[in-house]
């Protein structure tokens, strides 16, 4: 493996995961707080997921199969905090009927 | 374990959350008996000391976060038992799921069967979903109540703890897991500064997080806030991520020069440690270390004298000079 595609690739998927956790933040307190640019800056951070996830894919050199789980799992995190947030709500709604 | 098992058995009453922490300690303490055995291999012996710790760090520990969130969440926020214990249950599933086989990236390099590269590093890239799950959990009911609490400190480190396990196990620990990079980079700074920022982000935060939660009770107080715990908390986080930040720049040196160009031979071991980068690196995190021993004889204080400080007396004017300054 070449050295420097090594560490480029490493701090790739240090990002990717950020993103993630950035769209997760932002978008849960966008809808929590009803604030639509929080929600806008949580899609801004799931694009980047996506991008730096395509340059993976693209240039990065890994196997075949991780590039796959990476991808898979790209999508796996678009679908985490808006399916948590759905599914808290309505366990307050349920617990806390008033 | 006896701790929180005698205490059960004291009150006659287990909830859900007490019993979650009860199933998990007892794994947590029975490994730990793995210790006490006079094994004269020492490769054995490494073997099984090296398993016990991660098997804590990756499956137990993770546990005992979902519960800490869980009763921190109860006590700060009075988010109801149901919601706390169902989410919890969910969490310790997943953690469960993919940490008890993520356990495998520690297999990589130790003459375990080849079939752990793929068990290891397909369950450790789904290890930051469940603690991306935690964060939202703890945003979600942190928000709901727009941060105001009687214990500031206590909600602001399990805030802290949140993010810290999903940024140093999540982030840092995804930059290195997958078994064509752990190969160059495992066993250099790099792994020491994951291990740093998770271990922070997912014990150390936690644990200041209840001592807070458990001084409110202890010494009665009815509000926690103050200047000193900002001060702690300021100079202890940003101590660790200097800290993880720098040991991540030694790291990537030591694995750029000693791995990736030098082979792994001992003459590059010497070079990568002579590296200007890896050296620089951990200079800073000696500086960002003396802030992190400051910070702590900071948050030493605070909670030896949280409740027993004298609030400063603000001097009460008598109505009638209150009415004589007032314009008209």
């Amino acid at each position: 493996m070449d050295p420097q595609r090594l560490l480029i690739s490493s701090a790739l998927l240090g990002t990717f995961v950020l993103c993630g956790g950035i769209y997760g933040v932002s978008f849960s307190f966008g809808v929590i707080w009803r604030r639509r640019s929080l929600r806008a800056a949580g899609y801004v951070a799931f694009t980047c997921q996506v991008a730096v996830c395509l340059i993976v894919l693209a240039w990065a050199p890994l196997l075949a199969v991780w590039k796959a789980l990476i991808a898979v799992s790209c999508v796996l995190y678009y679908f985490v905090p808006p399916i948590t947030l759905r599914y808290l709500v309505r366990l307050h709604e349920t617990a806390e009927p008033q | 374990m006896w701790n929180v098992i005698g205490t059960a058995i004291a009150t006659r009453r287990v909830s859900g959350i007490v019993w979650v922490l009860m199933v998990d300690l007892i794994p947590l303490f029975g490994l730990y008996l793995i210790a006490f055995p006079a094994i004269t291999n020492l490769a054995v012996d490494q073997y099984w000391w090296w398993w016990l710790v991660h098997f804590w760090v990756e499956a137990t520990w993770e546990v005992v976060i979902g519960v800490i969130i869980a009763l921190v969440l109860m006590q700060l926020l009075r988010t109801s038992r149901a919601i706390v214990e169902t989410w919890l249950y969910i969490e310790v599933a997943l953690v469960l799921a993919t940490g008890v086989l993520g356990i495998g990236h520690h297999y990589f390099w130790i003459g375990a069967p080849k079939y752990w590269l793929g068990i290891g590093g397909l369950f450790s890239a789904l290890e930051p979903l469940p603690l991306l799950g935690m964060v939202v959990h703890a945003v979600y009911d942190a928000g709901e109540h727009r941060m105001t609490t009687t214990n500031r400190p206590a909600m602001y480190w399990m805030m802290a703890e949140a993010f810290g396990n999903f940024i140093g196990a999540g982030v840092w620990g995804f930059m290195i897991t997958l078994p064509q990079i752990n190969l160059y980079a495992h066993g250099t700074q790099w792994t020491v500064s994951h291990g740093h920022f998770s271990f922070w982000g997912a014990y150390f935060c936690g644990v200041i997080s209840v001592m807070y939660l458990a001084l409110q009770r202890v010494r009665g107080m009815a509000q926690v806030d103050g200047a000193a715990w900002k001060w702690a908390f300021g100079l202890l986080n940003f101590g660790v991520i200097g800290m993880a930040g720098a040991l991540l720049v030694s790291g990537m040196a030591q694995t750029f020069t000693e791995r990736a160009l030098g082979g792994s031979t001992l003459d590059a071991f010497i070079r990568g440690l002579a590296n200007p980068w890896f050296l620089e690196g951990m200079y800073t995190r000696i500086a960002f270390g003396i802030m992190v021993t400051v910070g702590f004889f900071v948050l030493a204080a605070d909670l030896l004298t949280l409740g027993r400080r004298v609030a400063k007396e603000v001097p009460v004017l008598p109505v009638a000079a209150i009415a004589k300054e007032m314009p008209g």
